[in-house]
C-alpha cells in the first residue's frame, strides 16, 4: 500500500469555517508519515507542487490549524494530524506560518511582591483566535511582580503572539529561484500533540487513586480534549496522586502515567489514532500477519 | 488638506519632539498649523470637502457624490488618513450641510445617506424608505482589523462598531459586517421592508484610542457619594475639608506614535491653572503617578475605574495594583497664580520610558494625587476646556531607535533576486544591511490574510539575525518577535 492522496480539511472542533483540499499524490513531491508507541499518530511531512502563486500564499495563510488526512491507495486512512507549520521556499526567499508561535491563552506564574506561594495571573485569551485555532496555553515564568503588572505582562505576551501568520524566514540573494518548481512545505502534528495546546491542573480532589481514574479525568477535560472525538481508558489499578497544580501539559502527564505500567509489569501505552480517538490501554505486541 | 494632530511632531537628525495634546487642537493645509472650527459651517470651504469637524478631529465630507471622486469622507489622525467611500450611489447627489453633518438625500435609491459627528463620534445614519436597496457596501483606504467591539472593525484606533437597524419605535436588530473585497466591506438587511428605519454603521472615534482622555474623581465624606467628571472643563485636586471633599484627576495621552525601542530623553506636562475652587488660600502640591488599570473616561469614579469594575483601594489608591510606584513628576500650585499660569511638570524619562510601546507597562495614563494636608485644592484647564491651547498638554523628546533610524527593510516574497528594499522602495546596498530587530515582508496582499493584515505586516514581528555578505549578494536570517522574547526573558526577572 502506498500514499494514494491527502486531504487537508476544516477542524471540526474549533468554530472556523469549513474547508476541504484534495491533494491528489501527483501533486505530492514529498511525504513522511510517523506512527510511535506513545503518542499513536506523531507526527507527518509532505511537499505539494501548488497551481499557482496564489494558491501557494492561500494555503501558508489558511493551512495552519486544518485537520490533514493521509490515504493509501485502498482509501483507508493511514494518517491524521494537524497542520503545525507551512512554508514556502522560492530559493530566494523563505516564508513561514508557524502554529507553534501562536498562543492565545496566555498566563504569568508568579512570585507575590515580598515573597509567598506562587500564584498565577488572570488568564489573558483571544477569541477570534481561539474561534480559528482552538485553546492554545502559554504560561510565563514571572519572576517577583505584583499581581497587576503580572496580568499586564501577559497581555503584553498575548498582544504579541495571539495570531498565527506568516513570517519570513531567510532570504538568500545568492541562492537559485525556482520559477516553475515552487513547493510548499507541510508539517503536522498528531492531535496527541495538540493537546499539548493546553494545561491541567486540578486541585479539588486530592490524595492517590487509580491511574485510570486519572486518566478518565483527563480524557474528561473539556478543554484537552477540545479536538478529540472519542476516547476509551482500560483500566489501570496503579496508584497515583491525582492532583496537579503545576500547569502541566495534559498528554505529558498521560505519558507519564501509562509509561508506570501496572502491576503485573504490562505496558500501557496513550495516544490518539484514527478518527481523533483518543486511548488509553494495555500495549499489545504487533502480530505479524499469518503468524501466531 | 493634511492631518489633524494631537500631537506636533519634529525630528532632527534621530531626536524627535512629540507635543501630545488630549485631543487635536490643529489641522495642516497648505503647508500653515490652522486651529480646527468647532463646527462644519464655520469650517472653510475645500474645492472637494468641506472642512469641518470639531475639536477631536479633523477630515471633511464630499460636497457632491462623484465616482471620479473616491472618497466620501475622510478622517485625519497624525499622518494617517482614512478615506471611506460608498458603493454603489448615485452620482451627482449634492450634499446638504447642516452644523455638524452631512446629509445626501436618495444616495441610494430610496435610502439617505447621512453623516452626523459630534463628541466621541462620526455617525453614517442610512435612512431607508419604500424600495431600499437590501445590501450596503462602504470601501476603505485600508484593510479594517478586527475592532474592540465584538462583530465590529479597526483601522490604527479607529473604531467601527457593527451596524444595527433602528426602528420607529427605537426598537434595534444587529447585523453584521461582511468582508466582499480586500478594502471592502457590506452589510446586509433581513429581506423585508425596513422603511421608516435608520441602518446605523457608527463610526466611533475613541477618545482613549485615539486622542487621550482626562476626568477627575472625587468622593464626598459627608454624604458618601462620589463620582467622576469626563466632560468637566477643570481637572480639580486637593482636599476640599469646607466641601468634605477629595479630587483626584486621571489624564491619559496616547502615546501610541512613539516607536518601539526608542528612548526617551525628556517628558514635560503642562497644565494650566483654572480658578481657584472656592476660597482656599496656599499651595497645593501632589504627585502624578502611572496608572495600572484601564480606565474608562466616562465611567471611572471614585469607586470604579469601570462600570462594575471597582479600583482596588477607592480613589486609585491601591499601590502596585492601582497605581505604580514611584511618582513619575510632583506639582505645585499656590492660589495666587492667576488663572491661565501654566505649570510644566517634569515627568521621569524613564519611567516613562516603561509605558511606551514595547514598554514594560501598559500604558494607562497618571493619577495625580495631592500631598499637602489640609483644607487646600486647586483646578487645571482638561481637555474639554474651551481654550484648546491651554488644554493639557505632553511634550515628549526621544530618540529614535537605532536600527529603525537606518531602515525598515522589505522583500518581495516573489522577487527572483531578492532585492532588499528601504521602506521607499529603494534597492539596499548590501553592505548597508545590518541584523537588527526591524523587517517587513511585502506583498501582503494575501488571500487570508484580511483578518489581521497588519499583523502579518507590523515590523516589530520579525527581526534580522543574522546578515552574511558574500560576492552573490547577502543571505538574511529573520525570526519572529523580538519583544514577545523580551517579556518572556524580562518576566522572569520580574520586570
Amino acid at each position: 500500500m502506498s500514499l494514494a492522496n491527502i486531504v487537508v480539511v476544516h477542524n471540526p472542533a474549533t468554530l472556523w469555517e469549513r474547508y476541504r483540499r484534495n491533494i491528489p499524490l501527483s501533486d505530492v513531491t514529498d511525504w513522511k508519515m510517523v506512527e510511535r508507541e506513545e503518542g499513536g499518530y506523531y507526527s507527518a511531512t509532505f511537499s505539494f507542487r501548488p497551481k499557482s502563486r496564489e494558491d501557494a500564499l492561500e494555503f501558508l495563510n489558511n493551512g495552519v490549524g486544518r485537520i490533514s488526512e493521509f490515504y493509501n491507495d485502498r482509501g483507508i486512512g493511514d494518517w491524521e494530524g494537524m497542520v503545525k507549520r507551512v512554508s514556502i521556499d522560492t530559493g530566494i526567499v523563505k516564508v513561514t506560518n508557524d502554529l507553534g508561535d501562536m498562543a492565545n491563552a496566555v498566563l504569568v506564574r508568579y512570585t507575590p511582591v515580598g515573597g509567598g506561594t506562587p500564584t498565577r495571573s488572570a488568564v489573558k485569551t483571544h477569541a477570534a483566535s481561539q474561534t480559528r485555532f482552538g485553546k492554545k496555553y502559554f504560561v510565563l515564568s514571572g519572576g517577583e511582580m505584583a499581581a497587576a503588572v503580572a496580568d499586564q505582562r501577559a497581555q503584553l505576551y498575548l498582544d504579541q503572539v495571539f495570531w498565527s501568520s506568516p513570517r519570513l524566514e531567510s532570504v538568500d540573494q545568492a541562492g537559485k529561484f525556482k520559477a516553475e518548481g515552487i513547493t510548499v512545505d507541510v508539517q503536522c502534528i498528531g492531535l496527541s500533540e495538540a493537546m499539548e495546546f493546553v494545561l491541567y491542573n486540578q486541585t479539588a480532589l486530592t490524595g492517590q487513586v487509580d491511574a485510570s481514574i486519572v486518566v478518565a479525568a483527563i480524557f474528561a477535560n473539556a478543554e484537552v480534549m477540545q479536538f478529540i472525538k472519542s476516547f476509551e481508558v482500560a483500566t489501570n489499578v496503579t496508584p497515583v496522586s491525582r492532583e496537579f497544580d503545576n500547569d502541566r501539559r495534559p498528554m505529558e502527564i498521560l505519558k507519564s502515567l501509562a509509561s508506570l505500567g501496572d502491576s503485573n509489569r504490562n505496558p500501557y501505552v496513550v495516544g490518539v489514532e484514527a478518527d481523533r480517538h483518543a486511548y488509553f490501554r494495555q500495549g499489545v505486541p504487533y502480530r505479524i500477519p499469518g503468524q501466531t | 488638506m493634511r492631518g489633524g494632530r494631537t500631537a506636533r511632531v519634529t525630528e532632527e537628525q534621530g531626536r524627535v519632539t512629540s507635543e501630545i495634546f488630549l485631543r487635536p487642537v490643529d489641522y495642516v493645509r497648505d503647508g500653515v498649523l490652522r486651529e480646527i472650527p468647532q463646527d462644519l459651517l464655520a469650517g472653510q470651504m475645500e474645492e472637494q470637502h468641506p472642512h469641518g469637524f470639531d475639536a477631536f478631529m479633523t477630515g471633511g465630507f464630499c460636497r457632491v457624490l462623484d465616482p471620479e471622486v473616491p472618497v466620501m469622507w475622510m478622517l485625519d489622525r497624525f499622518d494617517e488618513r482614512l478615506e471611506v467611500y460608498a458603493l454603489n450611489t448615485i452620482p451627482t447627489i449634492q450634499g446638504v450641510r447642516r452644523r455638524q453633518g452631512v446629509r445626501y438625500p436618495n444616495a441610494w435609491p430610496a435610502a439617505d445617506l447621512e453623516f452626523e459627528y459630534a463628541g466621541h463620534l462620526v455617525r453614517k445614519l442610512i435612512r431607508l424608505q419604500a424600495g431600499h436597496p437590501l445590501d450596503f457596501s462602504f470601501r476603505f483606504n485600508r484593510q479594517p482589523t478586527p475592532g474592540r467591539f465584538q462583530g465590529g472593525m479597526a483601522f490604527r484606533g479607529i473604531e467601527v462598531p457593527p451596524p444595527y437597524l433602528v426602528g420607529p419605535e427605537g426598537e434595534t436588530v444587529a447585523l453584521r459586517w461582511k468582508r466582499s473585497g480586500l478594502n471592502e466591506v457590506t452589510v446586509e438587511l433581513p429581506v423585508r421592508d425596513w422603511a421608516g428605519w435608520v441602518l446605523d454603521p457608527t463610526l466611533t472615534l475613541q477618545p482613549d484610542a485615539t486622542a487621550g482622555k482626562d476626568t477627575s474623581i472625587w468622593q464626598e465624606f459627608s454624604n458618601g457619594t462620589s463620582g467622576g467628571e469626563p466632560t468637566s472643563t477643570i481637572l480639580e485636586f486637593g482636599d476640599r475639608l469646607v466641601a468634605d471633599r477629595v479630587s483626584r484627576p486621571l489624564l491619559q495621552f496616547d502615546l501610541s506614535t512613539i516607536l518601539p525601542g526608542s528612548t526617551i530623553t525628556s517628558a514635560i506636562l503642562s497644565l494650566w491653572k483654572d480658578s481657584t475652587p472656592s476660597s482656599f488660600s496656599g499651595i497645593t502640591a501632589g504627585n502624578f503617578y502611572r496608572l495600572l488599570k484601564a480606565w474608562v473616561e466616562a465611567t471611572a469614579t471614585w469607586a470604579n475605574y469601570d462600570t462594575a469594575l471597582p479600583w482596588t483601594g477607592p480613589g486609585a489608591s491601591g499601590v502596585g495594583t492601582d497605581f505604580n510606584t514611584p511618582a513619575i513628576g510632583s506639582i505645585a500650585i499656590a492660589d495666587d497664580a492667576p488663572a491661565g499660569t501654566r505649570f510644566d511638570v517634569t515627568l521621569t524619562s524613564s519611567l516613562i520610558q516603561e509605558i511606551i510601546p514595547g514598554g514594560t507597562l501598559t500604558n494607562n495614563g497618571f493619577v495625580l494625587r495631592h500631598f499637602t494636608a489640609g483644607d487646600l485644592a486647586e483646578a487645571v484647564r482638561s481637555s474639554d476646556h474651551a481654550t484648546a491651547a491651554e488644554r493639557p498638554k505632553l511634550v515628549v523628546v526621544y530618540d529614535l531607535p537605532v536600527v529603525n533610524r537606518l531602515a525598515a527593510y522589505s522583500v518581495n516574497l516573489w522577487d527572483p533576486k531578492g532585492i532588499i528594499r528601504d521602506r521607499n522602495g529603494n534597492p539596499v546596498d548590501v553592505n548597508e544591511l545590518h541584523a537588527g530587530p526591524f523587517i517587513e515582508l511585502l506583498g501582503a496582499d494575501l488571500p487570508g490574510t484580511e483578518v489581521y493584515p497588519n499583523f502579518f505586516q507590523d515590523p516589530s514581528k520579525t527581526k534580522i539575525s543574522e546578515v552574511s555578505k558574500g560576492p552573490e549578494g547577502a543571505r538574511i536570517k529573520a525570526s519572529s518577535s523580538q519583544f514577545a522574547d523580551a517579556i518572556v526573558r524580562r518576566a522572569a526577572q520580574g520586570l
